[in-house]
């Protein structure tokens, strides 16, 4: 696994990740609302999600709770949420439901997304 | 906005005021003021009573539904009439039976519980004023039929137009203006009877007391006033003066527009220095009221308003507002003997309730004054935190971007990166760490701050935070790190400790700028020495209450004695601050946090440079044994 998915409606995030990831040697592709992300999720699968929490319209939550109603969608991905809300702290509850796989709070550290996305990649 | 009385009702008090004035004595006068007062209120009973000392003395009762018998006193501290003497407040209770305050006249409670399954029991009681205090109570009590249970089974075979009816549910609340009006003819009768003979200024007067018997008054309520008391008084110009102290000058309220009354604002008599109030002064002062039908004769009267608007008679009476001397309330008139004696009482009265218009108008007043206040803050605090998260995704990226030059250059083998890069990934790290403590300062200051208490092991986070902070230390500042024990549990928000770690750490490494080693230690003490209120409980039997000590020593700059305390106020910078960089917030939410999980933080000085920072934290009581 080896392609991540970027999806955050900061533009300047999603660029400054891909080209991280990239750098890394990463297949890396960004989409700015969740209602993107769900079409690309059916369309191909196999990705490391990067969710941003909180976007308008369709945000991350609801992606979540959609993944959620289609358990294959959510075996074949790896999901990490990224949020300014979601204290470190808070981590262990959301592990616990089974929602997802990592948190990544913002501000995030450029090594730590690197060690988060290497971890998922596996 | 002028209250008109509903006609049969002004009709009733019309033709009662005219009894009144016809002279009668008090025991009769009382008797039938009880008695119409529920004729106009359709109520069941009334009940009047006069304050002798201590005790409300009952001087008349009409019950027109059945006799119960009643006492014939009350204390000050019983009953719903003893709460309106002493506070001076009208007072209505819709569910009277269910208020204790209610049960205190009758001799005997009647069967609660059977008259409860029958009527619905309104009760409400106004104060009778005269001359600025409380002189007596005015109380009524209005019992709505229900249907009974017998009624109600049969209304299932009954059509609905046969079924009894019972009467409409309307609240007592709306019978309190026609009661204060009741109450101010009864204080009117205890007063001066004569007052009342005048037969042509009855019904303006019924209004006037009308219009100043509602709670919340209208805004023009002063204009209604001046001009009802104008017309029941006969009097050219009625003025209400309220002092200011700021300019040491009785300013006029008024607001009618008769001619006399622009004049007086056009001449600028609406604002009369103190020093030139002369008689109206002294009515100031000493509350004492002031009747001359002959103002040529008063040097002492401001002499603008008899040369000017050519007043030749006034009454003027001290305004009080919650007991406080707060101007006056005069009528003049163009005309000498205009006014009695007898008039004395009623011009008091109205001043007595105007004095609560304008508390009630103060009050409401202060109410909006105090939600703007509290809108503006809350709005203030939910602006600060979405100000804060987009100020730090913009932040973050900047740092992003900086880091991700240094990242390239560094594998690109660039011997020495631009440096810009390096100041502004360190830069944008600073003002992050500023926006974080700004946020946390502001929800310590409005109560939303909030901790996630878990079970944390302070060792381990101990050894994590100082191997973190080590990176960024260096070889200059070498940190150790010793513990009594293996391991150490207590209950935290393990996020804000890591905070209050990395803030002093940060500080010991900053405040050293010649390098030097660096020792935290962690030990046990007795819960006294570690609690931050000794006063706090003892814990379980047979075991010894424990605290944590951790204390972290540098070989910095130091901190002066008589700023030992101060470096925990907000914002406080000392003289290391030219040495370092930073919100200036750290120790004051360091402490802050550490206070809020019940343990204490402060500086001791050392043998030899540097300080050192100690902060003790309640021990958990589960043992990891239970844990596991």
């Amino acid at each position: 696994m080896s392609k991540v998915l970027i999806v955050d409606d900061d533009q300047d995030i999603c660029r400054l990740l891909q080209a991280l990831l990239e750098d890394e040697g990463f297949q890396v592709k960004s989409v700015y609302n969740g209602r993107q992300a769900l079409e690309v999720l059916q369309r191909e699968e196999g990705w490391v999600v990067l969710l941003d929490l909180r976007m308008p319209e369709v945000d991350g939550r609801e992606v979540l709770r959609r993944l959620h109603q289609n358990p294959r969608l959510y075996r074949k991905n790896k999901i990490a949420v990224m949020s300014a809300a979601i204290r470190r702290t808070r981590r262990p509850q959301l592990f616990l439901t089974g929602e997802v796989q990592r948190v990544m709070p913002k501000p995030f550290e450029l090594e730590e997304v690197i060690e988060v996305v290497e971890t998922l990649a596996g | 906005m002028s209250h008109p009385i509903d006609p049969a009702a002004q009709e009733e008090l019309e033709s009662l005021s005219e009894a009144i004035a016809s002279g009668m004595e008090q025991e009769q006068l009382l008797t039938l003021i009880a008695q119409r007062t529920c004729q106009v209120l359709s109520v069941a009973e009334a009940h009047l009573f006069l304050k002798q000392g201590q005790l409300l003395i009952r001087k008349a009762s009409h019950q027109a539904r059945q006799t119960v018998p009643l006492r014939s006193t009350l204390a000050l501290s019983e009953g719903l009439e003893g709460w309106a003497a002493r506070s001076g407040r009208a007072l209505a209770l819709e569910d009277a039976l269910a208020d204790r305050r209610f049960r205190s006249l009758t001799v005997a409670p009647p069967d609660t519980a059977s008259e409860q399954g029958h009527s619905a029991v309104q009760a409400a009681a106004v104060p009778i004023w005269s001359e600025h205090q409380v002189v007596g109570v005015l109380s009524v009590v209005a019992v709505d039929q229900l249907p009974s249970p017998a009624t109600l089974a049969s209304d299932f075979t009954a059509t609905p137009a046969s079924a009894p009816s019972a009467r409409e549910h309307a609240s007592i609340k709306g019978l309190l203006p026609l009661l204060a009006v009741l109450a101010d003819l009864t204080a009117l009768a205890l007063e001066n009877t004569r007052f009342l003979a005048r037969e042509g200024r009855r019904a303006k007067l019924l209004t006037l007391l009308h219009s100043l018997a509602f709670d919340v008054p209208g805004k023009a309520v002063l204009k209604d006033v001046e001009a009802q008391l104008g017309e029941v008084m006969e009097a050219q110009l009625v003025d209400v003066l309220v002092y200011h102290a700021a300019t040491d000058e009785l300013v006029s309220l008024a607001k009618s527009e008769t001619a006399l009354s622009l004049a007086q604002r056009e001449l600028g008599l609406d604002h009369l220095p103190l020093g030139q109030a002369g008689v109206l002064a002294e009515v100031f002062r000493t509350g004492q009221p002031f009747l001359s039908n002959d103002l040529r004769s008063v040097p002492q009267f401001p002499a603008a308003l008899t040369e000017h608007l050519g007043m030749k008679a006034a009454l003027v009476v001290p305004l009080e507002v919650e007991g406080q001397q707060r101007g006056l309330l005069s009528v003049m008139s163009s005309r000498t003997d205009a006014f009695f004696e007898e008039d004395l009482p009623f011009v008091l009265l109205i001043s007595t309730r105007l004095g609560h218009v304008l508390h009630s108008q103060e009050l409401s007043r202060e109410l909006a004054g105090a939600e703007a206040d509290w809108l503006a803050r809350a709005d203030q605090e939910q602006f600060l935190p979405l100000v804060a998260h987009d100020l730090k995704n913009i932040l973050t990226t900047l740092r992003g971007n900086a880091q991700l030059a240094l990242r390239r250059a560094a594998r690109e083998e660039v011997s020495s990166p631009e440096p810009v890069f390096k100041l502004i990934a360190t830069k944008a790290d600073q003002a992050i760490q500023l926006v974080d403590d700004l946020v946390d300062a502001s929800q310590m200051e409005s109560g939303l701050f909030r901790l996630f208490m878990e079970s944390v092991d302070l060792v381990e986070l101990l050894q994590e935070e100082v191997a973190s902070l080590q990176e960024t230390a260096g070889e200059q500042h070498p940190i150790t790190f010793h513990s009594e024990v293996d391991q150490m549990l207590v209950e935290a928000d393990r996020y804000r400790l890591s905070q209050v770690l990395t803030n002093l750490l940060t500080n010991a490494i900053r405040y050293s700028p010649h390098g030097g080693p660096i020792e935290v230690t962690l030990s046990q003490v007795s819960a006294e020495a570690g609690r931050s209120n000794p006063a706090g409980e003892t814990g379980e039997p047979g075991q010894v209450p424990q605290a944590v000590l951790v204390t972290i020593n540098d070989q910095g700059v130091g901190i002066l004695p008589e700023e030992r305390e101060r470096i925990f106020e907000r914002s406080f910078r000392g003289r290391g601050a030219q040495v370092a960089s930073g919100s200036g917030l750290g120790l004051y939410i360091s402490r802050e946090i550490i206070e809020r999980h019940g343990g204490r933080l402060w500086v001791e000085p050392r043998e030899g440079p540097g300080s050192s920072f100690r902060f003790t934290l309640p021990t958990s009581r589960t043992s990891p044994h239970e844990l596991a």
